[in-house]
Protein backbone atom coordinates (compact mmCIF):
# COMPACT_ATOMS: atom_id res chain seq x y z
CA UNK A 1 0.00 0.00 0.00
CA UNK A 2 1.38 3.36 -0.99
CA UNK A 3 1.27 6.20 1.41
CA UNK A 4 0.60 9.91 0.87
CA UNK A 5 3.41 12.04 2.25
CA UNK A 6 2.49 15.70 2.68
CA UNK A 7 5.05 17.98 1.08
CA UNK A 8 5.22 21.35 -0.58
CA UNK A 9 6.65 22.09 -4.00
CA UNK A 10 10.37 22.74 -4.12
CA UNK A 11 11.11 26.14 -5.62
CA UNK A 12 13.38 26.83 -8.55
CA UNK A 13 12.84 23.59 -10.47
CA UNK A 14 10.11 24.57 -12.85
CA UNK A 15 10.92 28.24 -12.84
CA UNK A 16 14.11 30.19 -12.45
CA UNK A 17 15.07 32.86 -9.95
CA UNK A 18 17.44 34.51 -12.45
CA UNK A 19 16.71 38.15 -13.11
CA UNK A 20 15.07 38.41 -16.53
CA UNK A 21 16.69 41.82 -17.07
CA UNK A 22 20.04 40.14 -17.79
CA UNK A 23 18.35 37.78 -20.17
CA UNK A 24 16.74 40.72 -21.96
CA UNK A 25 20.08 42.52 -22.15
CA UNK A 26 21.71 39.52 -23.81
CA UNK A 27 18.83 39.04 -26.21
CA UNK A 28 18.77 42.70 -27.21
CA UNK A 29 22.53 42.70 -27.69
CA UNK A 30 22.33 39.60 -29.87
CA UNK A 31 19.50 41.05 -31.89
CA UNK A 32 21.33 44.33 -32.40
CA UNK A 33 24.42 42.47 -33.61
CA UNK A 34 22.34 40.42 -36.06
CA UNK A 35 20.48 43.50 -37.31
CA UNK A 36 23.69 45.47 -37.68
CA UNK A 37 25.13 42.65 -39.75
CA UNK A 38 21.96 42.49 -41.86
CA UNK A 39 21.98 46.26 -42.28
CA UNK A 40 25.58 46.27 -43.45
CA UNK A 41 25.18 43.39 -45.88
CA UNK A 42 21.82 44.55 -47.22
CA UNK A 43 23.25 48.04 -47.56
CA UNK A 44 26.16 46.67 -49.55
CA UNK A 45 24.03 44.52 -51.84
CA UNK A 46 21.35 47.21 -52.10
CA UNK A 47 23.91 49.78 -53.11
CA UNK A 48 25.16 47.59 -55.96
CA UNK A 49 21.61 46.87 -57.03
CA UNK A 50 20.34 50.41 -56.87
CA UNK A 51 23.22 52.13 -58.61
CA UNK A 52 22.85 49.72 -61.52
CA UNK A 53 19.12 50.33 -61.91
CA UNK A 54 18.11 51.40 -65.40
CA UNK A 55 16.39 54.80 -65.49
CA UNK A 56 13.10 53.11 -66.45
CA UNK A 57 13.26 50.76 -63.46
CA UNK A 58 14.25 53.64 -61.24
CA UNK A 59 11.13 55.56 -62.18
CA UNK A 60 9.01 52.45 -61.75
CA UNK A 61 10.28 51.78 -58.22
CA UNK A 62 10.44 55.30 -56.90
CA UNK A 63 7.09 56.39 -58.24
CA UNK A 64 5.71 54.32 -55.37
CA UNK A 65 6.99 56.98 -52.99
CA UNK A 66 5.23 60.00 -54.44
CA UNK A 67 7.24 63.17 -54.09
CA UNK A 68 4.19 65.29 -53.42
CA UNK A 69 3.47 63.25 -50.28
CA UNK A 70 6.80 64.12 -48.74
CA UNK A 71 7.41 67.60 -50.05
CA UNK A 72 5.36 70.61 -50.90
CA UNK A 73 5.99 70.90 -54.63
CA UNK A 74 4.33 72.53 -57.64
CA UNK A 75 5.15 73.39 -61.23
CA UNK A 76 6.73 76.71 -62.04
CA UNK A 77 6.60 78.80 -65.23
CA UNK A 78 10.30 79.62 -65.02
CA UNK A 79 11.22 76.10 -66.04
CA UNK A 80 9.83 76.83 -69.51
CA UNK A 81 12.81 79.15 -70.09
CA UNK A 82 15.22 76.27 -70.06
CA UNK A 83 13.33 73.67 -72.10
CA UNK A 84 16.10 73.76 -74.67
CA UNK A 85 18.51 72.30 -72.14
CA UNK A 86 16.97 68.86 -72.57
CA UNK A 87 17.18 68.82 -76.36
CA UNK A 88 20.89 68.18 -76.61
CA UNK A 89 21.22 65.44 -74.03
CA UNK A 90 22.84 62.28 -75.35
CA UNK A 91 21.13 59.96 -72.92
CA UNK A 92 17.47 59.85 -73.98
CA UNK A 93 16.30 58.79 -70.50
CA UNK A 94 17.47 62.15 -69.16
CA UNK A 95 15.02 63.91 -71.47
CA UNK A 96 12.13 62.71 -69.34
CA UNK A 97 13.35 64.36 -66.15
CA UNK A 98 10.64 66.38 -64.46
CA UNK A 99 11.21 69.81 -62.99
CA UNK A 100 9.36 70.87 -59.87
CA UNK A 101 9.54 73.85 -57.55
CA UNK A 102 9.93 73.06 -53.87
CA UNK A 103 8.24 75.46 -51.47
CA UNK A 104 11.28 76.41 -49.47
CA UNK A 105 13.12 79.66 -48.89
CA UNK A 106 16.53 78.05 -48.77
CA UNK A 107 18.68 78.21 -51.90
CA UNK A 108 19.07 74.66 -53.08
CA UNK A 109 18.22 72.07 -55.71
CA UNK A 110 17.97 68.29 -55.52
CA UNK A 111 18.21 65.32 -57.82
CA UNK A 112 15.33 63.21 -56.52
CA UNK A 113 15.24 59.48 -57.33
CA UNK A 114 12.47 58.68 -59.76
CA UNK A 115 13.55 61.27 -62.34
CA UNK A 116 12.68 64.52 -60.62
CA UNK A 117 14.66 67.68 -60.14
CA UNK A 118 13.47 69.84 -57.28
CA UNK A 119 14.47 73.50 -57.25
CA UNK A 120 13.56 75.59 -54.23
CA UNK A 121 11.40 78.66 -54.70
CA UNK A 122 14.07 80.64 -52.88
CA UNK A 123 16.50 79.80 -55.63
CA UNK A 124 14.00 80.51 -58.42
CA UNK A 125 13.49 83.90 -56.88
CA UNK A 126 17.12 84.87 -56.39
CA UNK A 127 18.66 83.37 -59.52
CA UNK A 128 17.03 85.59 -62.10
CA UNK A 129 18.75 84.84 -65.40
CA UNK A 130 18.00 81.97 -67.72
CA UNK A 131 21.67 80.94 -67.81
CA UNK A 132 21.93 80.97 -64.03
CA UNK A 133 18.96 78.66 -63.70
CA UNK A 134 20.13 76.51 -66.60
CA UNK A 135 23.41 75.93 -64.79
CA UNK A 136 21.68 74.83 -61.59
CA UNK A 137 19.39 72.44 -63.46
CA UNK A 138 22.30 71.27 -65.60
CA UNK A 139 24.22 70.46 -62.43
CA UNK A 140 21.36 68.27 -61.20
CA UNK A 141 21.07 66.57 -64.62
CA UNK A 142 24.78 65.84 -64.18
CA UNK A 143 23.99 64.01 -60.93
CA UNK A 144 21.39 61.94 -62.79
CA UNK A 145 23.82 61.23 -65.62
CA UNK A 146 26.42 59.99 -63.13
CA UNK A 147 23.80 58.12 -61.02
CA UNK A 148 25.02 60.10 -57.99
CA UNK A 149 21.50 60.53 -56.70
CA UNK A 150 21.19 56.77 -56.16
CA UNK A 151 24.48 56.28 -54.34
CA UNK A 152 24.06 55.95 -50.62
CA UNK A 153 20.50 54.74 -51.15
CA UNK A 154 21.54 51.17 -50.45
CA UNK A 155 21.70 52.11 -46.79
CA UNK A 156 18.15 53.41 -46.97
CA UNK A 157 17.14 50.12 -48.58
CA UNK A 158 18.74 48.12 -45.77
CA UNK A 159 17.02 50.35 -43.27
CA UNK A 160 13.63 49.77 -44.90
CA UNK A 161 14.03 46.03 -44.89
CA UNK A 162 15.06 45.90 -41.25
CA UNK A 163 12.22 48.21 -40.29
CA UNK A 164 9.79 45.90 -42.01
CA UNK A 165 11.31 42.97 -40.12
CA UNK A 166 10.67 44.81 -36.87
CA UNK A 167 7.15 45.65 -37.96
CA UNK A 168 7.66 49.37 -38.51
CA UNK A 169 7.21 49.12 -42.27
CA UNK A 170 5.13 51.75 -44.00
CA UNK A 171 5.10 53.96 -40.96
CA UNK A 172 5.77 57.65 -41.44
CA UNK A 173 8.96 57.16 -39.48
CA UNK A 174 10.41 54.87 -42.14
CA UNK A 175 9.16 56.91 -45.10
CA UNK A 176 10.54 60.14 -43.76
CA UNK A 177 13.87 58.49 -42.96
CA UNK A 178 14.19 57.31 -46.53
CA UNK A 179 13.39 60.67 -48.03
CA UNK A 180 15.63 62.42 -45.55
CA UNK A 181 18.39 60.11 -46.63
CA UNK A 182 17.68 60.99 -50.25
CA UNK A 183 17.86 64.69 -49.66
CA UNK A 184 20.59 64.85 -47.06
CA UNK A 185 22.60 62.41 -49.13
CA UNK A 186 25.69 64.52 -49.56
CA UNK A 187 27.76 63.89 -52.65
CA UNK A 188 31.47 64.04 -52.40
CA UNK A 189 33.67 66.74 -53.84
CA UNK A 190 34.48 64.83 -57.02
CA UNK A 191 30.82 64.15 -57.73
CA UNK A 192 30.00 67.83 -57.29
CA UNK A 193 32.86 68.92 -59.52
CA UNK A 194 31.82 66.44 -62.17
CA UNK A 195 28.23 67.68 -62.02
CA UNK A 196 29.47 71.28 -62.38
CA UNK A 197 31.57 70.26 -65.33
CA UNK A 198 28.65 68.43 -66.92
CA UNK A 199 26.49 71.53 -66.52
CA UNK A 200 29.11 73.75 -68.16
CA UNK A 201 29.46 71.40 -71.12
CA UNK A 202 25.69 71.15 -71.48
CA UNK A 203 25.32 74.94 -71.45
CA UNK A 204 27.97 75.30 -74.08
CA UNK A 205 26.34 72.62 -76.20
CA UNK A 206 22.85 74.09 -75.86
CA UNK A 207 23.42 77.80 -75.97
CA UNK A 208 26.84 77.96 -77.57
CA UNK A 209 28.13 79.75 -74.51
CA UNK A 210 28.36 79.28 -70.76
CA UNK A 211 28.26 83.01 -70.11
CA UNK A 212 26.22 83.78 -66.98
CA UNK A 213 26.41 80.28 -65.55
CA UNK A 214 28.04 81.56 -62.40
CA UNK A 215 25.07 83.62 -61.23
CA UNK A 216 24.07 81.03 -58.66
CA UNK A 217 27.47 81.17 -56.97
CA UNK A 218 27.48 84.94 -56.98
CA UNK A 219 24.06 84.92 -55.31
CA UNK A 220 25.25 82.47 -52.65
CA UNK A 221 28.41 84.44 -51.99
CA UNK A 222 26.50 87.69 -51.59
CA UNK A 223 23.93 86.00 -49.35
CA UNK A 224 26.73 84.57 -47.28
CA UNK A 225 28.04 88.05 -46.64
CA UNK A 226 24.71 88.89 -45.02
CA UNK A 227 24.73 85.78 -42.86
CA UNK A 228 21.61 84.65 -44.64
CA UNK A 229 19.60 81.86 -43.14
CA UNK A 230 18.77 80.57 -46.60
CA UNK A 231 22.04 78.89 -47.46
CA UNK A 232 23.35 76.62 -44.67
CA UNK A 233 21.99 73.51 -46.42
CA UNK A 234 23.97 73.95 -49.56
CA UNK A 235 27.12 74.92 -47.68
CA UNK A 236 27.03 71.77 -45.59
CA UNK A 237 26.60 69.40 -48.54
CA UNK A 238 28.63 71.05 -51.29
CA UNK A 239 32.18 72.33 -51.73
CA UNK A 240 32.59 76.00 -50.99
CA UNK A 241 30.89 78.17 -53.68
CA UNK A 242 34.03 80.26 -54.10
CA UNK A 243 36.02 77.19 -55.11
CA UNK A 244 33.28 76.05 -57.44
CA UNK A 245 33.07 79.51 -58.96
CA UNK A 246 36.82 79.58 -59.58
CA UNK A 247 36.69 76.15 -61.12
CA UNK A 248 33.93 76.94 -63.57
CA UNK A 249 35.53 80.24 -64.49
CA UNK A 250 38.70 78.31 -65.25
CA UNK A 251 36.66 75.82 -67.24
CA UNK A 252 35.18 78.62 -69.32
CA UNK A 253 38.61 79.70 -70.39
CA UNK B 1 12.13 56.98 -32.85
CA UNK B 2 8.66 57.32 -31.30
CA UNK B 3 8.05 53.61 -31.79
CA UNK B 4 11.25 52.77 -29.94
CA UNK B 5 10.25 55.08 -27.10
CA UNK B 6 6.85 53.44 -26.81
CA UNK B 7 8.46 50.01 -26.80
CA UNK B 8 10.84 51.06 -24.03
CA UNK B 9 8.02 52.49 -21.92
CA UNK B 10 5.92 49.35 -22.40
CA UNK B 11 8.90 47.19 -21.47
CA UNK B 12 9.47 49.10 -18.25
CA UNK B 13 5.76 49.03 -17.39
CA UNK B 14 5.57 45.33 -18.21
CA UNK B 15 8.61 44.54 -16.13
CA UNK B 16 7.58 46.59 -13.09
CA UNK B 17 3.96 45.46 -12.93
CA UNK B 18 4.75 41.95 -14.13
CA UNK B 19 7.32 41.30 -11.45
CA UNK B 20 5.25 42.90 -8.68
CA UNK B 21 2.33 40.70 -9.67
CA UNK B 22 4.43 37.60 -9.93
CA UNK B 23 6.09 38.15 -6.58
CA UNK B 24 2.77 38.66 -4.82
CA UNK B 25 1.24 35.69 -6.57
CA UNK B 26 4.09 33.37 -5.63
CA UNK B 27 3.81 34.49 -2.01
CA UNK B 28 0.09 33.75 -1.92
CA UNK B 29 0.67 30.41 -3.63
CA UNK B 30 3.25 29.39 -1.01
CA UNK B 31 0.97 30.26 1.88
CA UNK B 32 -2.02 28.40 0.43
CA UNK B 33 0.09 25.42 -0.64
CA UNK B 34 1.35 25.18 2.90
CA UNK B 35 -2.20 25.29 4.27
CA UNK B 36 -3.31 22.48 1.92
CA UNK B 37 -0.11 20.51 2.31
CA UNK B 38 -1.68 17.61 4.15
CA UNK B 39 -4.56 17.17 1.72
CA UNK B 40 -3.93 13.98 -0.28
CA UNK B 41 -3.91 14.41 -4.04
CA UNK B 42 -3.04 11.77 -6.58
CA UNK B 43 -2.38 11.98 -10.25
CA UNK B 44 -3.17 8.35 -10.94
CA UNK B 45 -6.23 6.20 -10.39
CA UNK B 46 -5.85 4.71 -6.99
CA UNK B 47 -7.70 1.50 -6.39
CA UNK B 48 -10.10 2.18 -3.62
CA UNK B 49 -13.10 0.62 -2.06
CA UNK B 50 -15.73 3.20 -2.35
CA UNK B 51 -17.81 3.72 0.66
CA UNK B 52 -19.00 7.25 0.15
CA UNK B 53 -19.41 9.93 -2.54
CA UNK B 54 -17.30 11.09 -5.49
CA UNK B 55 -17.40 14.33 -7.39
CA UNK B 56 -15.39 16.02 -10.11
CA UNK B 57 -13.53 19.02 -8.76
CA UNK B 58 -11.91 21.58 -10.98
CA UNK B 59 -9.53 24.45 -10.44
CA UNK B 60 -8.93 26.75 -13.34
CA UNK B 61 -6.87 29.86 -13.68
CA UNK B 62 -6.19 32.32 -16.48
CA UNK B 63 -2.95 34.28 -16.26
CA UNK B 64 -2.07 37.10 -18.60
CA UNK B 65 1.40 37.55 -19.94
CA UNK B 66 2.95 40.99 -19.71
CA UNK B 67 4.69 43.02 -22.40
CA UNK B 68 8.10 42.30 -20.95
CA UNK B 69 7.58 38.54 -21.02
CA UNK B 70 6.15 38.62 -24.54
CA UNK B 71 9.01 40.79 -25.74
CA UNK B 72 11.59 38.37 -24.38
CA UNK B 73 9.54 35.54 -25.87
CA UNK B 74 9.59 37.16 -29.30
CA UNK B 75 13.33 37.69 -29.19
CA UNK B 76 13.80 34.11 -27.99
CA UNK B 77 12.06 32.91 -31.12
CA UNK B 78 15.13 34.15 -33.02
CA UNK B 79 17.66 32.32 -30.90
CA UNK B 80 15.82 29.40 -29.34
CA UNK B 81 16.47 28.18 -25.81
CA UNK B 82 14.43 28.01 -22.62
CA UNK B 83 11.57 30.45 -22.45
CA UNK B 84 12.32 31.19 -18.83
CA UNK B 85 10.08 34.23 -18.70
CA UNK B 86 7.10 32.00 -19.55
CA UNK B 87 8.24 29.19 -17.28
CA UNK B 88 7.49 31.20 -14.18
CA UNK B 89 4.13 32.16 -15.67
CA UNK B 90 3.25 28.52 -16.29
CA UNK B 91 4.56 27.49 -12.88
CA UNK B 92 2.30 30.02 -11.18
CA UNK B 93 -0.70 29.02 -13.25
CA UNK B 94 -0.25 25.30 -12.64
CA UNK B 95 0.25 25.66 -8.91
CA UNK B 96 -2.66 28.06 -8.61
CA UNK B 97 -4.91 25.67 -10.52
CA UNK B 98 -4.02 22.76 -8.21
CA UNK B 99 -4.63 24.94 -5.14
CA UNK B 100 -8.02 26.01 -6.45
CA UNK B 101 -8.95 22.42 -7.18
CA UNK B 102 -7.93 21.38 -3.68
CA UNK B 103 -9.82 24.31 -2.16
CA UNK B 104 -12.90 23.31 -4.06
CA UNK B 105 -12.53 19.72 -2.81
CA UNK B 106 -12.01 20.86 0.77
CA UNK B 107 -15.02 23.13 0.69
CA UNK B 108 -17.12 20.22 -0.50
CA UNK B 109 -15.84 18.15 2.40
CA UNK B 110 -13.67 15.67 0.53
CA UNK B 111 -10.83 13.82 2.18
CA UNK B 112 -8.76 13.37 -0.98
CA UNK B 113 -8.63 13.92 -4.73
CA UNK B 114 -7.55 11.23 -7.15
CA UNK B 115 -6.87 11.04 -10.87
CA UNK B 116 -5.74 14.64 -11.17
CA UNK B 117 -5.12 15.89 -14.69
CA UNK B 118 -3.71 19.20 -15.72
CA UNK B 119 -4.60 20.86 -18.96
CA UNK B 120 -3.28 23.97 -20.65
CA UNK B 121 -4.83 26.13 -23.29
CA UNK B 122 -3.92 29.47 -24.76
CA UNK B 123 -6.29 32.35 -24.92
CA UNK B 124 -5.34 34.15 -28.10
CA UNK B 125 -2.06 35.91 -27.48
CA UNK B 126 -3.21 37.29 -24.18
CA UNK B 127 -2.41 34.61 -21.70
CA UNK B 128 -2.73 31.03 -20.65
CA UNK B 129 -5.39 28.96 -18.97
CA UNK B 130 -4.38 26.05 -16.79
CA UNK B 131 -7.01 23.78 -15.32
CA UNK B 132 -6.63 20.96 -12.85
CA UNK B 133 -9.42 18.38 -12.79
CA UNK B 134 -9.70 15.48 -10.40
CA UNK B 135 -12.10 13.16 -8.65
CA UNK B 136 -12.84 14.21 -5.10
CA UNK B 137 -13.73 11.49 -2.62
CA UNK B 138 -15.88 11.97 0.45
CA UNK B 139 -15.74 8.88 2.61
CA UNK B 140 -18.62 7.97 4.88
CA UNK B 141 -17.61 7.64 8.44
CA UNK B 142 -17.39 3.90 9.16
Amino acid sequence: MTEFIPSTEKEGINSTDENPIFELAWLVLGTVVILAFLYASLGFVGEKFIVNLTPEKEIEYFSKIPVSKQFNVESNARFDEINELFKHLEDSSLKNLKLLALKDKELNAFAYPGGMILVTEGLLEKVKSKMGLAFVVGHEIGHFQNRDHLRGMGKALGFTMISSLLGFAGSDFVLSSITQEMVANAYNRTQEDEADEFAMKLLKLTYGTSQGAEEFFRVILSEQGQFSKYIPGILSTHPHPKERLEKILKFKR
Amino acid sequence: MIELGITAVLLVLGYVFGSINEKEHFQKIRIREHRLKAFPTHAGTKTFILNGEVKIVCGSVVVASDYFKSFIGNLKSLFGGRLTSYESLMDRARREAIIRMKESAVSWGAQEVIDVQINTSFIDKLGVEVSAVGTAIKRQPV
